[in-house]
């Protein structure tokens, strides 16, 4: 779900690590926690031609730094515009780099670590921050990204582990705090994760040359955390903020759908999902823009845009970047279920993090398949995560198999993280726990009936 | 702690003004490798405070500051500020901003404030090296290699680049990274009459300049700005001092940095294999690190450490000038016969004469005649 978390990683690593080769980089001064938020710099409207310009300095003087700055430029790019090509320019230049230096070359490492991870070659992409790793055991960004890999491969103990150990050397860093934000998260200590990402934030914030795409990814990931924790208010604040340090950010108008979506307010999510999609057309941005098509009515758009999802599940997902998001549209609306269960295998199979068993858990119910799923909802829940649809997801499965009293649970806490997680599950969960409420407090009151009355039998053979 | 490319500076110039021999010239440059046709939109840091400061008094502590400070950019321009200079409201590495002197624009080579020539901008980067082969002759240095817990790689070279055929050296081509690539820094350049550096009541005579860059102290939060970076003299916390060392210099004052002088002995007589007493002159020359000039000294070129060697570099003004080979007159101290030569130390016969020069040259950078001297990108 959250990959940017690594390839944000990489990029801090890169700009405070590596962009520039080591003699200067010995000469970079480190910043100190500053309060007020810098100027935003449009540097984003200079990449193409800072693309250009290392694609010739590479023609020209092929070494080592070159070669990895392009790479670095090319991975910044993607980030911005979502075009999966420069991912690929980017792990090429990247291996170059390795290339003319294989050794000891942290920087070219943590690039190319960088680029799989965001390609979704999350095992590969950690051999290579581990190699960094054995390099530099106490760079933070380097810890950071290959604890943060960890958590998408569901490793969560040795994040955890790298983590604790990392934090104790410093008061607050970056890379440490967006990596331990991740891990917070999935691992049931949501407000720890919104302080990280915050306190990073304002770090992020506090220096003008930080890319713009860097700076606003902040603002969304505090709008997607608080979000997550209920808190719309919050997030849509933090959602437009990003918008105005980095406008046309499609994360960020993905992020502002979502909201909308789970608030049923459908022109905002249609208009939202929208400019969303025409910028990077996701998967999961255009499910709420069909979904909003639906609801206002206009079942020919829906219909076009549900085509146009089963085209990106055909041609457009390359490495299968988009699968847990097509999984979880097909289970929802009810299609392709088969192939929905194959896709969400597969992503567990390429990261088996807590929202990969989800997905699976999820696709499995929704295809009958119920002890299976029930399998699977429990692992995903089994870190405590603070998500309100893995806590739909796990109730509604627990109901479906019996358990009346699990499953009433993690519907109440589903409701108590998020009242508007979604348009049509939020309310489907407060139907269910009502007559299960009921049926629940039944059997306790007839439960504390026996047990009085078994007393009053005992007494009564004691007199 | 993330890099600040805004304060991050990368090399400090003293020099006397071309054409006008009163005045003396300082620059700093700051924002490493700003590539071609960037120059215009990069800017300096609204949250930093740039500073020279100036020891004239020969006690190593600033009597005097020069400070500048950055508006937020607006229409492709930004508004500098410029303190000074006069006397520091406190002396080092907490600072606040001094009476203001006056303002002048981003990027205009024409600007000037009470008597002084200002410049804030983009220029082409004037440093050169073989950066390189600098990294395979010496890994240590190259920051990719360090880290607690790791083993620095072995040399994978023994020589610098370029040297003649038959010189048993290595006859390849070397190459200057920064001008192959055009790389350029944002210059601070000021032009002032020497007798504004003087001490008190004195005629100009030997100071010591260093620069700095502070940003606002979380510790403190009101006014004053806490020191991130120091830079003085080329290449000599770069080459010397271990990296694990450089933010606590960074964050040091030059009177207070003993790391660096243990760093220039263990390294010249470990890693060059020089004997204790070259060592000891490289350290007593190096440290406190400051860049020295004599303004006293009329009529002449600048000549980095010419101060410190009774101008055996060129003159006695010492200083930098912009196309001093800082790095070429360093690997002679280090590897070559400068310190004997000079009969600073005994001849300790352990020269490498491969290591003495990177045989690239000020060629392929620009320096202008007319003030701020340093070259526009192209």
């Amino acid at each position: 779900m959250n990959v940017r978390s690594v390839m944000v990683l990489a990029a801090i690593a890169l700009a405070g690590v590596a962009a520039w080769p080591s003699f200067v980089a010995t000469r970079e001064a480190q910043a100190s926690a500053q309060p007020a938020p810098a100027p935003v710099l449009a540097d984003y409207e200079q990449r193409d031609r800072l693309v250009t310009f290392y694609e010739g300095a590479v023609r020209r003087h092929p070494d080592q730094l070159v070669t990895r700055m392009l790479a670095s430029q090319y991975l910044q790019r993607f980030r911005e515009h979502g075009d999966a090509g420069d991912l690929l320019r980017g792990e090429h230049a990247a291996e170059q780099s390795l290339a003319f230096q294989p050794r000891f070359n942290v920087a070219g490492e943590m690039t190319l670590a960088s680029a799989l991870v965001s390609s979704h070659r999350f095992r590969t992409g950690l051999s290579h921050a581990q190699r960094a790793l054995e390099i530099e055991p106490g760079n933070p960004a380097v810890v950071a990204q290959v604890a943060s890999t960890d958590v998408e491969l569901g490793r969560y103990d040795d994040a955890n582990r790298l983590l604790r150990a990392a934090h104790a050397g410093y008061e607050t860093n970056v890379a440490l705090d967006t990596a331990s934000a991740r891990y917070d998260e999935q691992t049931g200590n949501l407000a720890a994760a919104r302080r990280s990402i915050d306190r990073a934030l304002v770090e992020m914030d506090s220096v003008m040359d930080n890319p713009a795409e860097s700076r606003a990814w902040y603002h969304v990931r505090a709008g997607e955390l608080a979000w997550t924790a209920g808190d719309g208010a919050t997030a849509e604040r933090r959602l437009r903020e990003a918008l105005d340090i980095f406008p046309n950010y499609a994360r960020a108008w993905n992020g502002l759908a979502r909201l909308y979506w789970g608030e049923r307010r459908w022109p905002e999510t249609l208009d939202a999902a929208s400019r969303a999609a025409k910028l990077v057309p996701l998967p999961e941005t255009l499910g709420y823009e069909a979904d909003a098509q639906r609801a206002l009515g206009d079942g020919t758009a829906a219909r076009a845009t549900d085509d146009l999802i089963d085209a990106i599940a055909r041609i457009g997902n390359s490495g299968g970047v988009n699968d847990r998001a097509l999984a979880l549209y097909l289970a929802d609306h009810g299609r392709r279920l088969d192939d929905a269960i194959a896709i969400a295998r597969r992503d567990v199979a390429a990261r088996d993090d807590v929202f990969a068993q989800d997905t699976l858990a999820w696709v499995l119910v929704r295809g009958g398949r119920c002890d299976e799923a029930r399998d699977a909802a429990r692992k995903a829940v089994a870190r405590n995560t603070q998500d309100a649809r893995l806590q739909y997801h796990a109730g509604t499965i627990a109901l479906a198999c019996g358990d009346h009293g699990e499953g009433a649970r993690r519907l109440r806490a589903a409701l108590d993280l998020n009242p508007q997680f979604h348009p049509l599950e939020a309310d489907d969960a407060r139907a269910k726990i009502a007559p299960v409420t009921r049926s629940v407090q039944g059997l306790e009151r007839a439960a504390v009936d026996r047990d009085r009355l078994a007393g009053d039998e005992a007494r009564a053979l004691a007199a | 702690m993330l890099a600040r490319p805004g304060a991050d500076l990368t090399d400090v110039y003293v020099f006397p003004a071309p054409h006008n021999d009163a005045n003396v010239v300082m620059a700093v440059d700051a924002h490493p490798l700003i590539a071609p046709g960037m120059g215009g939109s990069t800017y300096f840091d609204p949250g930093v405070m740039y500073q020279f400061r100036i020891d004239n008094t020969g006690d190593h502590v600033e009597d005097l500051v020069v400070q500048f400070s950055a508006s937020a950019p607006s229409n492709g321009s930004q508004t500098i500020t410029v303190y000074g200079p006069g006397k520091p409201n406190q002396t080092g590495t907490s600072s606040t901003w001094i009476a203001k002197t006056g303002t002048f624009s981003y990027n205009d080579k024409n600007a000037s404030v009470n008597g002084m020539k200002v410049f804030a901008g983009p220029r082409e980067d004037p440093f050169f090296f073989d950066l390189a082969q600098f990294f395979k002759i010496v890994p240590d240095r190259n920051f990719g290699n360090h880290g607690p817990g790791k083993s620095v790689p072995p040399a994978s070279a023994t020589s610098f680049r370029g040297f003649a055929q038959g010189s048993g050296c290595d006859t390849t081509a070397s190459q200057d990274f920064l001008s192959a690539n055009k790389f350029s820094v944002l210059s601070l350049v000021v032009e002032l009459p020497r007798a504004m550096l003087a001490p008190a009541g004195g005629a100009p005579g030997k100071i010591s300049v260093w620069a700095s860059a502070s940003v606002k102290d979380p510790a403190s939060p009101g006014a004053s700005y806490a020191q991130i970076e120091r830079l003085a003299r080329p290449a000599v916390k770069e080459a010397f001092e271990s990296f694990d060392n450089h933010d606590k210099t960074n964050r040091s004052a030059p009177t207070d940095d003993p790391a660096l002088a243990d760093a220039i002995v263990s390294f010249t007589t470990t890693a060059a294999g020089r004997s204790a007493a070259t060592a000891g002159v490289l350290k007593a020359v190096l440290t406190p690190d400051e860049l020295l000039a004599d303004l006293s000294q009329t009529g002449v070129k600048a000549a980095y450490l010419g101060t410190e060697t009774g101008g055996a570099t060129g003159s006695k003004f010492g200083g930098r000038g912009l196309a001093d080979d800082v790095i070429d007159i360093s690997l002679g101290a280090i590897f070559g016969n400068t310190v004997s030569a000079l009969k600073l130390a005994p001849d300790d016969g352990k020269e490498s004469k491969c290591l003495t020069s990177d045989n690239v040259g000020a060629t392929g950078h620009h320096f202008t005649d007319a003030f701020p001297y340093i070259g526009a990108p192209t």
